[in-house]
C-alpha cells in the first residue's frame, strides 16, 4: 500500500502514510487510520474471494446438471461463499475500514479509546480468517454459512475449523465494537454534542451495541456445536433429548442483529453522502439518528422470523413475524429523510451519488420484499427458495456493498490524497448496478417458481433464467474488477485531490487529506454541527458535468 | 483529583463491605434453608430464583460499585440481563406453544399440556425416570434412543 | 505520595484529555465487556431453561445427585473472596498496597480451593458415571433429559470454572504489580476492573449453584 515516491507535492506533506516507514511499522502499528487501511486491504482481498466463488457457483448453475463440479464441491462452495463474505467481509468491512478511519477524524479525538486491542482486533481477524480457510481447505465444510444442526454435527466434512475460526472473528468483532461504544462516549472534542455527532457515528454506535451484545452468543453457540462434533453430549440431538431448533433460536439470535451489523453501517456511509452531494443538511437529522438505535433495538425481536418452517410453534411464527415488519418501519424513515435531503439540493452527480441512488433503490426494493417474507404464509411459500437468496442479496450486496462503494469512493481522496479517474468510476457504477439487477432480479422469479437454494441441479424450466443470472453475475464481477483497478492505479497516477475535493462540511474534512499521523496538532472546537450549508457563506457548488 | 467520575462522598467503606458480606450469607442460608424444608416445587423455584436475584443485585450494586458508578454502566448490565430474559423467553414461547412432536422425544408437552388438547395420541409410553440407588445392575442403560 | 504524583502523568495514554476521562473510558470498556460475558453464558442459561421446561422431573430427579454440601461450601468461599477483593479494591484507592497484596493472596487461595472442591465433585460424578450425552452410564438414575441435566451441568460449571481460572490469572497479574507499590489515589484502575471481573465469576455462580443444586 506504500504510494511510490510521485513527482505530485501530496505525498511530500507529512502524513499517515509516510510517518513511519516499514511493513513492521505497519504491522505494530497502533494508529486508528493505519488501522483502517490494513482492513482495507484484508476485506478487499476476502471479498474477491469471496466473489470468485460466487462466479463458480453461477457458472455451475449454467445448466441443469452437472457443468464444473460435483455435487459436493457445490455444497463446500457455497459455504464458502458465505462464510467468506459474511464473516470475513460484511461484518468488518465497513466498521474496521471506515469506522476505524473516521469516528476519531470525525468526533475530533487523536485515537480510538483503547489503540492496543484495536491492532488486537485485525490480529484476531487474521487468525480467525487463517483458521477457517485452513478448516475449509482441510476438510470443506459443506453445511452452509448457517452451521444447522443436525446436519453440522453429523456431516462427514470438517467442521470444528471453520466454527472456531468464526468464534475467534466474532471476539475480533466484539473488540471493535466495544472500543467504539467507549470512543463515542468519552473521547469527543468540545462542541461535538451528541446532537452534533455525523449520522455515520450515530450509525457505528448502533452497529457496536449489536456487537457487543449478540457476537457473545454465536460464539458460545458454536463452541457448542462443536463440542457436539468432538464428544457427543447431546444438546442439538433429539436421541438424548435435545432439541436441533434451540441451535436456530440461539443463532439466529445473534445472526439476525448481524444483518443489522451489516447494514446499519451502510446507512451510516449514505447519511454521509447524501448530505454532501446534495449540499444541504440532513432533513430530520434525529429521527436519522435515532432510527439507527430503533432498528439495533427492534433487530433483537426478530430472529423467529427465520424458523417459520422450521417446527417453530405457529403462535411464536406468528409474533415474530410481526415484530418483523417494525423494522421495515425505522428503515422507512430513513429513506424518506435521505429523499428528502435531496429536494431542493444542488445535486452534484458524482461516482459516490450514482452509488447512493442505487443503494436506494436497492434497499426500498429488497426490504419491500423482506416484508413480504416477514408474512407466515407468504414465508411458507418462499422459504429456502431463490426468493430468499435474491431478497438478501438485494440488502446485503445491493445494500452494503453498493454504500462501501459510494463510501471508498466518497473517501478515497481522503484517505490517500488522490483522485480516481471519474469516467471510469461512473462506468463501473452504471455495471456493476445493470449487473447486479441482471443476476438477482431473475432469482426472485425463480425462487416465486419453487426453485431451492443450494441446489446443485434443477429441472430444465429453470433454464433461460439460470443463464440470465449467471450472465449478469458476470457483469458484476467485471464491475467490480474495474473499481479495484481504476483505484490501485490512482494511488499511484491519480491527480492530487487537495484537503476537501467535494467541498464537503463533514467534520472528517477539517484535517489535510492524507491526515498526518497525528489527528489534530490542537483539539479543535465546534460550534457548529456536520453539513451545515445552508447557514454560513454561500456553499461553493462544483457541479461534476 | 478533586472531581473524580464518582463523587467522594458515595464511597463504600470496609464496614458497609462487610454488611453487604453479612447479607449474602444469609441469604445462602435462606436458600438452603427452603430448599432443605422441602416447601414444594414452585415455592422452591420461586425463593431459590428470587433470593439469586437479590443477591446478584447486593454484589452488582456494592461489590461492583453500581452505587456510585456513571450511569452507563448501569444501562449495560441493565440491557444485558434484558437480552437474556429475552432470549431465554421468546425461546420457550416457541416450545411451550409447539405441535408436541416437535418437540424432543419424550419431553413433557407429549404428555398432557393443557395447550396440546387436540394433538393425536403418542405412540407408546415413554420411558418414565427411574430412581433405584439400591439397585443399579438391573436397569437398561440408556432410554431409548 | 512522591511516587505516585510522578507516575500519574507518564500512565496518561497520548490520546486522553486526562486521567480522569482515561479512568472513566477503561472503566465503561470493562463493563461492556462484563456484558458480553453474561451474553456468552445466556446460550447455556437458556438451554437449561429450555431443557428444564422440557424434562422437569429428570431434572429434577438428577439434580438430586448433585453434591449440595460442596456446593454450598463453594458458594460461601465465592462470596467471601468477592468480599476479600472489595476490600482490595478498597485499600488499592488508599495506596496501602501491602493490604492489597494479602487481601488478593487471600482471593487466590479461595479460588484454589473453589477449583479443588469442584475437581472433587467431578471425580465424584465421574467415578459414578454421571456424565453428560452418551457417557452418561449410571444405572441409578435413568429417563428423558437426565443426561441433558448432567451435559448442562459440566458445560455450566466448566465454563464458570475456567473464568475463575482466569481470574484468579488476573488477580495474581494485579497482586505482583501491588507488591511493587503501584497503587494509590490516583491509579488503582487495574485493581478495580480484575475486581470487577472477579465479582462477575461471583454472580454468575450465584445463579449456577441454586439452578445446578437446588431446584
Amino acid at each position: 500500500m506504500s504510494p511510490s515516491p510521485a513527482s505530485s507535492p501530496a505525498y511530500q506533506t507529512p502524513n499517515y502514510l509516510n510517518a513511519v516507514k516499514g511493513v513492521g511499522s505497519w504491522l505494530t502499528t497502533l494508529d486508528h487510520k493505519r488501522i483502517g487501511v490494513m482492513y482495507l486491504v484484508l476485506t478487499v482481498l476476502s471479498f474477491f474471494l469471496g466473489g470468485v466463488f460466487a462466479l463458480l457457483l453461477r457458472i455451475e448453475l449454467v445448466t441443469p446438471g452437472p457443468t464444473i463440479m460435483d455435487a459436493m464441491t457445490y455444497n463446500r462452495m457455497f459455504t464458502l461463499h458465505g462464510v467468506i463474505m459474511i464473516f470475513l467481509f460484511m461484518i468488518p468491512a465497513i466498521p474496521g475500514i471506515f469506522g476505524n478511519f473516521f469516528i476519531p477524524l470525525m468526533i475530533g479525538a487523536q485515537d480510538v479509546a483503547f489503540p492496543r486491542i484495536n491492532l488486537l482486533s485485525v490480529y484476531l481477524y487474521l487468525a480467525g480468517a487463517a483458521i477457517a480457510v485452513w478448516g475449509m481447505i482441510q476438510g470443506g465444510t459443506d453445511t452452509g454459512w448457517t452451521f444447522y444442526t443436525p446436519y453440522s454435527t453429523t456431516t462427514v466434512t470438517t467442521v470444528a475449523p471453520v466454527l472456531l475460526g468464526a468464534f475467534i472473528l466474532g471476539m475480533g468483532s466484539i473488540v471493535t465494537g466495544l472500543n467504539f461504544i467507549v470512543t463515542v462516549h468519552t473521547m469527543r472534542a468540545p462542541g461535538v454534542t451528541w446532537m452534533r455527532l455525523p449520522l455515520f457515528v450515530w450509525a457505528m454506535y448502533a452497529t457496536s451495541v449489536i456487537q457487543v451484545l449478540a457476537t457473545p452468543v454465536l460464539g458460545m453457540t458454536l463452541l457448542l456445536v462443536a463440542f457436539e462434533r468432538v464428544f457427543g453430549f447431546g444438546i442439538f440431538d433429539p436421541a438424548r433429548g435435545g432439541d436441533p431448533i434451540l441451535f436456530q433460536h440461539l443463532f439466529w439470535f445473534y445472526s439476525h442483529p448481524a444483518v443489522y451489523i451489516m447494514i446499519l453501517p451502510a446507512m451510516g456511509v449514505v447519511s454521509e453522502v447524501v448530505q454532501t452531494f446534495s449540499r444541504k443538511n440532513m432533513f430530520g437529522y434525529k429521527a436519522v439518528a435515532f432510527s439507527s438505535l430503533g432498528i439495533a433495538f427492534v433487530g433483537f425481536f426478530v430472529w423467529g422470523h427465520h424458523l417459520f418452517t422450521s417446527g417453530q410453534s405457529t403462535f411464536a411464527s406468528g409474533v415474530f413475524g410481526v415484530l418483523s415488519m417494525f423494522v421495515g418501519l425505522f428503515t422507512a424513515i430513513k429513506v424518506f429523510n435521505w429523499t428528502a435531503t435531496m429536494y431542493q439540493g444542488a445535486i452534484q452527480v458524482s461516482a459516490p451519488f450514482v452509488y447512493f441512488m442505487g443503494f436506494l433503490y436497492f434497499l426500498v426494493f429488497g426490504g419491500l420484499t423482506g416484508i413480504a417474507l416477514s408474512t407466515v404464509s407468504l414465508d411458507v411459500h418462499w422459504q429456502d427458495t431463490y426468493f430468499v437468496v435474491a431478497h438478501f442479496h438485494f440488502i446485503m450486496v445491493g445494500g452494503t456493498i453498493m454504500a462501501f462503494l459510494a463510501g471508498l469512493h466518497y473517501w478515497w481522496p481522503k484517505m490517500f490524497g488522490r483522485m480516481y479517474s471519474e469516467r471510469w468510476a461512473l462506468a463501473a457504477a452504471v455495471l456493476v448496478i445493470v449487473g447486479f439487477n441482471a443476476t438477482f432480479i431473475p432469482q426472485f422469479l425463480l425462487g416465486n417458481m419453487g426453485m431451492p437454494r443450494r441446489y446443485y441441479s434443477y429441472p430444465e424450466q429453470f433454464w433461460p433464467l439460470n443463464v440470465a443470472s449467471t450472465a449478469g453475475a458476470s457483469l458484476l464481477g467485471l464491475g467490480f474488477t474495474i473499481v479495484l483497478v481504476y483505484l490501485v492505479v490512482s494511488l499511484v497516477k491519480g491527480r492530487v485531490s487537495g484537503p476537501n475535493p467535494w467541498n464537503s462540511r463533514g467534520y472528517e474534512w477539517n484535517t489535510p487529506s492524507p491526515p498526518e499521523a497525528q489527528n489534530f496538532p490542537e483539539t479543535p472546537v465546534h460550534d457548529r454541527g456536520p453539513h451545515e450549508y445552508q447557514d454560513g457563506p454561500a456553499a461553493e457548488v462544483k457541479h461534476a458535468h | 483529583m478533586t472531581a473524580t467520575t464518582h463523587s467522594e462522598g458515595k464511597h463504600l467503606g470496609p464496614a458497609q463491605y462487610v454488611m453487604v458480606w453479612v447479607a449474602l450469607m444469609v441469604l445462602t442460608g435462606v436458600t438452603l434453608a427452603v430448599w432443605k424444608a422441602d416447601l414444594g416445587y414452585s415455592a422452591r423455584v420461586a425463593v431459590a430464583l428470587g433470593v439469586a436475584l437479590v443477591k446478584a443485585a447486593l454484589v452488582a450494586i456494592f461489590f461492583m460499585h453500581l452505587w456510585e458508578e456513571r450511569g452507563v454502566a448501569r444501562l449495560t448490565l441493565v440491557v444485558a440481563g434484558l437480552l437474556v430474559l429475552l432470549l431465554i423467553g421468546l425461546t420457550l414461547v416457541d416450545n411451550a406453544t409447539r405441535f408436541p412432536y416437535a418437540n424432543p422425544p419424550y419431553s413433557e408437552s407429549w404428555k398432557d399440556a393443557p395447550w396440546q388438547k387436540d394433538a393425536p395420541p403418542m405412540q407408546g409410553e415413554p420411558p418414565p425416570v427411574r430412581v433405584t440407588p439400591a439397585d443399579r445392575s438391573t436397569h437398561p442403560a440408556g432410554h431409548a434412543p | 505520595m512522591h511516587t505516585e504524583a510522578a507516575a500519574a502523568p507518564s500512565r496518561l495514554a497520548h490520546h486522553f484529555p486526562d486521567m480522569k476521562t482515561q479512568e472513566h473510558a477503561a472503566r465503561m470498556g470493562m463493563w461492556l465487556f462484563l456484558s458480553t460475558e453474561i451474553l456468552l453464558f445466556a446460550v447455556l442459561f437458556t438451554a437449561y431453561a429450555l431443557y428444564r421446561f422440557l424434562f422437569p422431573v429428570g431434572f429434577e430427579e438428577a439434580s438430586r445427585l448433585a453434591h449440595v454440601a460442596m456446593g454450598a461450601t463453594n458458594t460461601v468461599v465465592l462470596i467471601t473472596s468477592s468480599l476479600t477483593v472489595a476490600l482490595a479494591i478498597h485499600y488499592a484507592r488508599q495506596g496501602e498496597n501491602r493490604k492489597v497484596v494479602g487481601l488478593l493472596a487471600v482471593t487466590i487461595l479461595f479460588g484454589v480451593t473453589f477449583m479443588v472442591l469442584k475437581g472433587f465433585e467431578y471425580h465424584h460424578h465421574w467415578v459414578d458415571g454421571q456424565l453428560p450425552g452418551r457417557f452418561y452410564s449410571y444405572s441409578g438414575l435413568q429417563g428423558p433429559g437426565v443426561s441433558m441435566y448432567f451435559a448442562l451441568y459440566f458445560l455450566m460449571t466448566g465454563l464458570h470454572g475456567l473464568h475463575v481460572l482466569i481470574g484468579m490469572g488476573l488477580l495474581g497479574w494485579v497482586a505482583w504489580r501491588a507488591t511493587r507499590n503501584e497503587f494509590g489515589p490516583g491509579y488503582s484502575t487495574p485493581v478495580e476492573l480484575s475486581g470487577l471481573y472477579w465479582h462477575l465469576v461471583d454472580l454468575i455462580w450465584i445463579f449456577l449453584f441454586p439452578l445446578l443444586y437446588l431446584l
